[in-house]
């Protein structure tokens, strides 16, 4: 009886669905493309828009919106890489001193776009460069423990909410102890001094 | 060849060289692509932009008024010179015959298509 009233339920939202599709793919395929560089933004629409409408059949309408939002998902991933790359002046592993200096090397440009970390993706969107934990045993000349355990956290793909509920701390104190870290290492903001952290974590690898 | 650049051969490449050469010189649009040879969107875009920076394929966007079709222009996408000699020769190499339709699908070489 549950598996009849399961199947009707699901064919029913199956229809629904496919019923809809051309109106749930223009809307997929726009935000999507809404993600992306605003140079590519218009252009990858329009193009997808069109194609969608000539897509024949409401699953394959579906199936070309979904392909094009995973498409904007490997784009931004890409862009948000090559901006974290070019961003940093790279080090390599046999110039950077025993313990890492950390400093800003980013022109203002370069910044901006660095900003839709923050601002544009979700914890479940990260690119995995920011998943990279650097080497364990770095210390940064004059951060505490503490200090040294929220950075690896963030770094591990914590947000400061996450890290906060996992300490058991309210959220501005981890915040606090975020800007610290950022006044000490003479960085703009907590998140571009784990940038430059995950970038040297990536080097590390090479 | 020469003057193109290589670009890596894979199922979907093959298939989508095969359409073009089939409807040259006819341009094809994203959808077309879908529609015939069954290629996932998240592999044909990148597709055809790597066949366009590689030189084998040239685009221009469809030339009508958006506002009076009521949908955006299509981008259409069709075979350089050195491209169509590219992919007739590469599908040749691959044991596809260019110059008959495949089992169940397409509709064999169009007019404008000259056999090599």
């Amino acid at each position: 009886m549950t598996t009849l009233l399961l199947s009707i339920i699901g064919a029913f939202i199956a229809t629904l669905i496919l019923e809809r599709a051309p109106s749930i793919s223009r809307w997929l395929i726009t935000r999507s493309a809404d993600q992306l560089r605003v140079g590519d933004r218009k252009t990858r629409r329009d193009q997808w828009l069109a194609d969608n409408e000539d897509v024949i059949g409401s699953a394959w309408k579906l199936i070309h919106a979904l392909g094009c939002s995973w498409l904007c998902r490997i784009a931004i991933t890409q862009s948000i890489r090559r901006a974290l790359r070019s961003a940093v002046r790279r080090k390599k592993v046999a110039e950077r001193p025993d313990k890492p200096r950390i400093s800003v090397t980013l022109n203002p440009q370069q910044l901006a776009r660095l900003d839709i970390i923050h601002e544009k993706i979700k914890p479940s969107n990260r690119p995995p460069l920011l998943l990279r934990l650097p080497d364990e045993g770095w210390r940064i000349d004059g951060l505490s423990d503490e200090e040294h355990q929220l950075c690896r956290k963030v770094l591990a793909g914590y947000t400061l909410e996450d890290a906060a509920a996992d300490a058991g701390r309210p959220l501005e104190e981890i915040q606090t102890l975020a800007d610290d870290i950022a006044a000490k290492t003479g960085f703009p903001s907590f998140a571009h001094f784990c940038v430059q952290l995950s970038i040297l974590g990536v080097e590390d690898d090479e | 060849m020469s003057d193109l650049q290589p670009v890596r051969i894979s199922g979907p490449t093959l298939k989508a060289l095969s359409l073009f050469l089939e409807r040259n010189p006819s341009p094809l649009s994203g959808a077309d692509l879908v529609n015939e040879k069954k290629i996932l969107s998240g592999t044909l875009y990148p597709l055809l932009d790597r066949l366009e920076t590689a030189g084998w394929l040239e685009s221009e966007w469809e030339k009508v008024d958006p506002s009076s079709v009521g949908r955006p222009r299509k981008r259409l996408y069709r075979l350089t010179g050195a491209g169509e000699r590219s992919a007739r020769s590469v599908l040749q190499e691959h044991g596809i015959d260019v110059g008959q339709k495949e089992e169940g699908r397409g509709t064999g070489p169009s007019p404008g298509w000259v056999p090599a």
